[in-house]
């Protein structure tokens, strides 16, 4: 029995998240006419007080963000109205979701309105911790626990390294304003600003995903609950990237050129890793999650392509890179929104987030599958939708960088980030194909997914707002440009090229290229529309087929597996027992796993460094009194000469 | 250079570095050898057709000279070698094949590093031509550091002399004939001694594996 | 006006681009059967023959497994536009392409990528094991040629300095054809092209035995029209495949307007002649190596790779950059 009451409420606070978006968005239209505030921004809120100057601030580039908070806030809100039922249905206590909901929202909000150290920080704590109160909204299963947990101490270790570099740029200006941080940065020393650069560069690619920093996010991104995880991979991952335009670009200024090759290195590695990791996953969210992090390395290459461009003074590049960067990040928002929200319908759905058991969905939730065949398509990176355009454009931004250098081994190793992203792309279609075809396509694997129901119309609906979203993008690039353009007009100086001109040129053909396609396809499919059709068995060599003769997840991406082994540290165990007899085989079975490289090569060996240094500094703790006596005499002579 | 665009010229020594890549790469002494006969030809055949171009007597003599003496007479008597001592596989020890391909790969790129600073020069092809002659040098080194039956150690000092040669004829543009011929006859009395040596330790040992012979330490 | 009139010659120009392409492409098909059939001592059927197949295929019933969804149907669709939107971005015989523009070499790879995306969810439809078996390898297959085919395309790009197939095309004609650079180029391309077609030793276009299979194992559940449509869509993109390395090898150039009508034709014979070649030699090397286990693809392809960058380095170091 439904109770009338909560129904309503969750109706009523979701409508209410949806509303405060729209109004947002509208509110953000209306404004962005305006002109030219949006190059300096536009203070607000500005309070003293306490030895503190706290500021906040709206500019092109906050606009932007904002913009895919709010896109992003309103799918997820309506989403969540149907997408909540369930625990409702279950009796679970909703408030602590609404809640956490909202204030998950709202430091978000302020994160990227924060114009000084000190309310950014503060904003940036909340929305980890809210983020961490959503992960363990589903507190009943002790992997959730475990993931949360895990999601919470790295995203501490992460904010250690930011305020260590606040911290340090406070007491060498006094203030935390960002606009002073910028006028001192260029008075640092190189080790200082490499240092404070590096603080931040730990800090905020722990929260955007980066490798090695992203052991927490395939965990926390898939036992959040769908809304939440659309929300955390296709908004929060952003607000952390656009940190490292706020805090390294326009603050620490242009930087030395490695700055540009860390970014570059760092994203190639996590786009490789990231996406091989997906591959070999049959966990339906966490493959997702794996993705997400694959998406961030290409947003990183971005960067770092623009950050090369930048000490290189290569305008064209530059700008590529950053179209890049901006396009790609509203694409992806708007695509792993919409494959978390699948997801989300499938779990509701079968209960299961095993890919091994799905199967055979497309005919049972027809709308879910047809709005996830269309996030595929995008997330793929392949015309003709968004992802592939965002890709183009960084793809001519590293060949503009690597011809217009005029000698160095830069000219060999910037090209092959050509080919890491071509492979990249490669690993993630068979990801992708792996993701839908097992779980729409063929027959059910198991008992629930035979049973499978199309979920709520909000549910199904949403996912297909985005992709129109998504395709209304290519459709109009005219309009995502000028968009583009608001965040472009605040991170670039000197005289303006124009996305107008022959750098948004092949950006237009996205158009183009849409109509073309689909009036192809239509003419070819009206041209072969006629003629018979019998549905019949599937040819299985005359014996019945059964529905553990199809591929599995695990084997279609198995080549792979084997290719990659090295990297994804793959293991097999094979038992057969055979029974006595040398001949017949009576039993096998199977195992082959892979295991987390990283945590590996980089976790565990730093977690026993820091256990064995805890156990020698425990070799202090004497227990004699005259120990700690002496302790107390080194320190105060410690503390005489330091403060002399 | 004189008688070949500088498009064939490279390709010429693009060949000459991927010879000398697979015989680094390759597991059977024999293929190793045909490789290193053909490179021997190219280079022979360089100085042919140069001094066929510049008219110039000598210099077709020693073209002549070297294409029957080391890409004629070497193999031959190393391919009997390999016969009477049922010698294969070119026995890998340190470095497998695809790693030494990876080294060479790596020794390639030192080549053209150092020999950056010959990039001024007139025409861009000599710093090419020096930087592979330089890289068979490497290779011959690597082969006989990393290589343990005795005929790929010769093959090695061969590839040496090959990148000696090489490297000499862009940076002189012609070398001393008379250096020329002596260098092209000790390689050949050389080979000459090594092949009676390997008999004899084909005798005394009964392989031609370099490894068994540790008495040599004082 | 004079701009509706300059759309509408475009337009027309185009629609006679793709009508080309689909004319040729089953005979590059019959013909290349043709030389099979000469190296094995046959007489080998007609080079019309993939006409009269396609023909056959088209009137037959159409058998539909029950498993499959509307994916299996709009599958043999998609890839017949999308190699058709491939091949709008490829220099014809008058070395123009309707869909140029700077950053097209990545939307040849990319819009052939999107055929092995349906493709390879069409092999998953039918629920039986030889279709998931020709998916998962046509899928590691991509992961394989995709970086070789666009580093190879890459490094003629930094040759001519343009990123556009047409102005690549164009910029080729200038540069010497044993340039080394431009040699391993085509090396790399030529490696890829094989496993792109489907062709020994990456895969066998005329086994239809199961465990063999990666391009047909994939069709198994097709017949009647959407076959017709999956074997014409092939050829098509055997024939972008070999006019694009056609076009490296030997450019046409981008004629001007008035040159009157053997001025039009002598091009066409000159990229037929090309094309013929090409196929002459795909189906000569078909007849010599035989098929390799897919697990040996890696070092294959890895092969293209290599030459890729060996290109690339090569192509620095005679400009005198590094």
């Amino acid at each position: 029995m439904v109770d009338k009451g909560r129904q309503s409420v969750r109706q009523l606070l979701m409508s209410l998240s949806i509303a405060l978006a729209g109004a947002g968005l509208v509110w953000g239209m209306v404004i962005a006419r305006g002109g030219e505030w949006f190059k300096t921004g536009l203070k607000f809120f500005t309070g003293e007080g306490a030895g503190l100057s706290l500021s906040w601030k709206v500019d092109g580039l906050t606009v932007f963000f904002l913009l895919i908070l709010l896109i992003g806030q309103g799918l997820s809100s309506l989403y969540a109205i149907g997408y909540l039922k369930e625990y409702e249905d279950k009796k679970k206590n909703l408030w602590p979701f609404y809640a956490n909901w909202f204030l998950f929202l709202g430091s978000m909000f302020g994160v990227l309105l924060a114009n000084d150290g000190f309310s950014f920080l503060f904003t940036w704590e909340m929305m980890s911790l809210f983020s961490f109160f959503l992960v363990l909204y589903e507190h009943e299963d002790p992997q959730n626990r475990k993931s949360a947990y895990i999601y919470l101490v790295m995203t501490h270790v992460g904010t250690v390294f930011l305020t260590a570099a606040i911290m340090f740029l406070y007491t060498k200006t006094g203030s935390f304003a960002f606009d002073v941080w910028a006028g001192a940065a260029p008075t640092l020393t190189t080790l200082q600003l490499n240092l404070v650069f590096l603080a931040f560069f730990v800090g905020l690619g722990t929260k955007a995903g980066f490798v090695p920093f992203h052991i927490w996010l395939p965990y926390a991104h898939s036992a959040a609950p769908s809304p939440v995880s659309s929300l955390m991979s296709g908004v929060m991952v952003k607000v952390a990237l656009y940190l490292f335009l706020r805090l390294v670009w326009l603050t620490l200024g242009p930087g030395p050129v490695w700055w540009g090759w860390l970014f570059l290195l760092v994203g190639a590695l996590s786009a490789t890793v990231g996406i091989l990791s997906a591959s070999v996953q049959s966990d339906l969210k966490k493959l997702l999650a794996f993705s997400t992090i694959e998406n961030v390395g290409i947003l990183g290459m971005a960067l770092g392509s623009a950050f090369l461009a930048r000490s290189w003074k290569n305008d064209i590049a530059m700008d590529l890179a950053l179209i890049a960067f901006f396009w790609h990040s509203l694409q992806h928002m708007l695509f792993k929104s919409l494959l978390f929200m699948g997801a989300g319908n499938i779990i509701q759905a079968t209960h299961t987030r095993n890919l091994e058991r799905l199967g055979g969905l497309l005919k049972r939730m027809p709308k879910t599958g047809f709005g996830a065949l269309i996030g595929i398509i995008g997330i793929t990176a392949l015309p003709p939708l968004g992802g592939f355009w965002g890709e183009l454009m960084l793809l001519q931004s590293l060949w503009v960088n690597t011809s217009i250098l005029s000698s160095g081994w830069s000219k060999v190793i910037l090209p092959l980030f050509i080919g890491v992203l071509a492979l990249v792309g490669g690993l993630s279609m068979a990801t992708f194909v792996k993701w839908f075809g097992i779980s729409f396509l063929g027959q059910a694997r198991s008992q629930v997914a035979e049973k499978a129901k199309e979920a709520h119309p909000v549910q199904y609906i949403t996912p297909l707002i985005a992709g129109g979203l998504a395709v209304l993008s290519v459709l109009w690039p005219a309009a995502t440009l000028a968009i583009i353009n608001l965040p472009l007009s605040v991170l670039r100086t000197g005289t303006a090229v124009g996305i107008g001109s022959a750098i948004g040129k092949p950006l237009y053909m996205s158009a183009v290229y849409l109509i073309i396609f689909s009036l192809l396809t239509v003419v070819v499919v009206t041209l072969s529309k006629r003629g018979k059709r019998r549905v019949t068995a599937t040819w299985n060599c005359g014996s019945p087929l059964t529905p553990s003769m199809q591929y599995t997840a695990s084997g279609l991406t198995k080549p792979i597996r084997i290719l990659f082994s090295k990297v994804l540290g793959s293991q097999r165990l094979v038992k057969r027992d055979f029974g006595g007899t040398r001949y017949s085989l009576r039993s096998l079975s199977y195992e082959g796993r892979t295991k987390e490289v990283f945590e590996d090569i980089f976790y565990r060996p730093s977690i026993r460094g820091l256990l064995w240094l805890a156990s020698q500094i425990r070799k202090l703790q004497e227990g004699n009194i005259h120990l700690y006596l002496g302790y107390l005499l080194i320190t105060v002579i410690v503390v005489l000469i330091i403060g002399r | 250079m004189a008688g070949i665009s500088e498009n064939g010229l490279n390709l010429v020594l693009f060949v000459l570095l991927i010879s000398g890549l697979i015989i680094v790469y390759s597991t059977r002494v024999k293929k190793a050898l045909n490789w290193w006969t053909l490179q021997t030809i190219v280079v022979s055949m360089l100085i042919l057709v140069q001094g066929i171009y510049n008219r110039e007597l000598e210099v077709i003599v020693v073209g002549v000279l070297l294409l029957i003496g080391k890409a004629g007479i070497i193999p031959v008597l190393l391919r009997r070698v390999l016969r009477e001592s049922k010698t294969e596989w070119v026995g890998e020890i340190y470095l497998k094949r695809t790693s030494s391909l990876v080294v060479a790969g790596a020794l390639t790129l030192i080549a053209y590093e150092v020999t950056k600073p010959l990039m001024s020069l007139s025409q861009p092809v000599f710093r090419n031509g020096l930087a592979v002659g330089l890289a068979m040098i490497f290779f011959g080194l690597l082969l006989m550091m990393s290589r343990k039956v005795a005929i790929v150690q010769v093959l090695g000092i061969l590839l040496i002399d090959n990148g000696i040669f090489l490297a000499g004829f862009f940076l002189t543009q012609g070398m001393p004939l008379l250096v020329e011929m002596g260098s092209m006859f000790d390689i050949l009395v050389g080979i000459v001694i090594v092949v009676i040596l390997s008999k004899q330790m084909l005798e005394n040992y009964n392989s031609l594996n370099v490894d068994r012979m540790r008495s040599l330490k004082g | 006006m004079d701009e509706l009139l300059t759309m509408l010659t475009r337009l027309l120009m185009g629609l006679g681009h793709l009508a080309l392409i689909l004319v040729v492409a089953p005979l590059l098909q019959g013909f290349i059967k043709k030389s099979k059939a000469f190296w094995q001592m046959r007489q080998g059927p007609s080079i019309l023959q993939p006409y009269r197949d396609l023909r056959k295929l088209l009137k037959k019933e159409e058998l539909i497994s029950e498993h499959a969804s509307w994916i299996f149907f709009l599958t043999p669709r998609i890839a017949l536009a999308s190699t058709l939107m491939a091949g709008l971005v490829i220099p014809n015989a008058w070395g123009w392409a309707p869909l140029s523009g700077w950053g097209d070499l990545f939307l040849f790879g990319a819009s052939l990528g999107l055929v092995r995306l349906f493709l390879t969810l069409a092999g998953l439809e039918g629920a039986g094991t030889f279709g998931g078996m020709g998916s998962s390898r046509e899928l590691f297959l991509g992961v394989l040629t995709e970086p070789a085919l666009l580093l190879g395309l890459i490094v003629l790009a930094f040759i001519t300095e343009t990123t556009s197939l047409q102005g690549i095309t164009a910029g080729l004609q200038s540069i010497s054809p044993i340039f080394i650079p431009r040699l391993l180029a085509i090396l790399t391309l030529g490696i890829v092209s094989i496993a792109e077609m489907g062709r020994i030793p990456v895969d066998n276009p005329d086994t239809h035995l199961e465990l063999t299979m990666i391009h047909e194992g994939m069709l198994l559940e097709y017949s009647g029209p959407s076959l017709a449509l999956l074997s014409f869509s092939e050829q098509v993109k055997q024939l972008l495949l070999i006019i694009l390395l056609a076009q490296i090898i030997w450019p046409s150039a981008l004629i001007s307007g008035n040159v009157g009508l053997l001025g039009i034709l002598w091009p066409l014979a000159f990229v037929l002649v090309k094309v013929t070649v090409l196929g002459f030699f795909f189906a000569t090397v078909e007849s010599l190596f035989v098929k390799r286990r897919v697990f040996l693809l890696p070092n294959y392809l890895a092969t293209s790779t290599a030459s890729a960058i060996l290109a690339l380095v090569s192509l620095w170091i005679i400009r005198g950059q590094i």
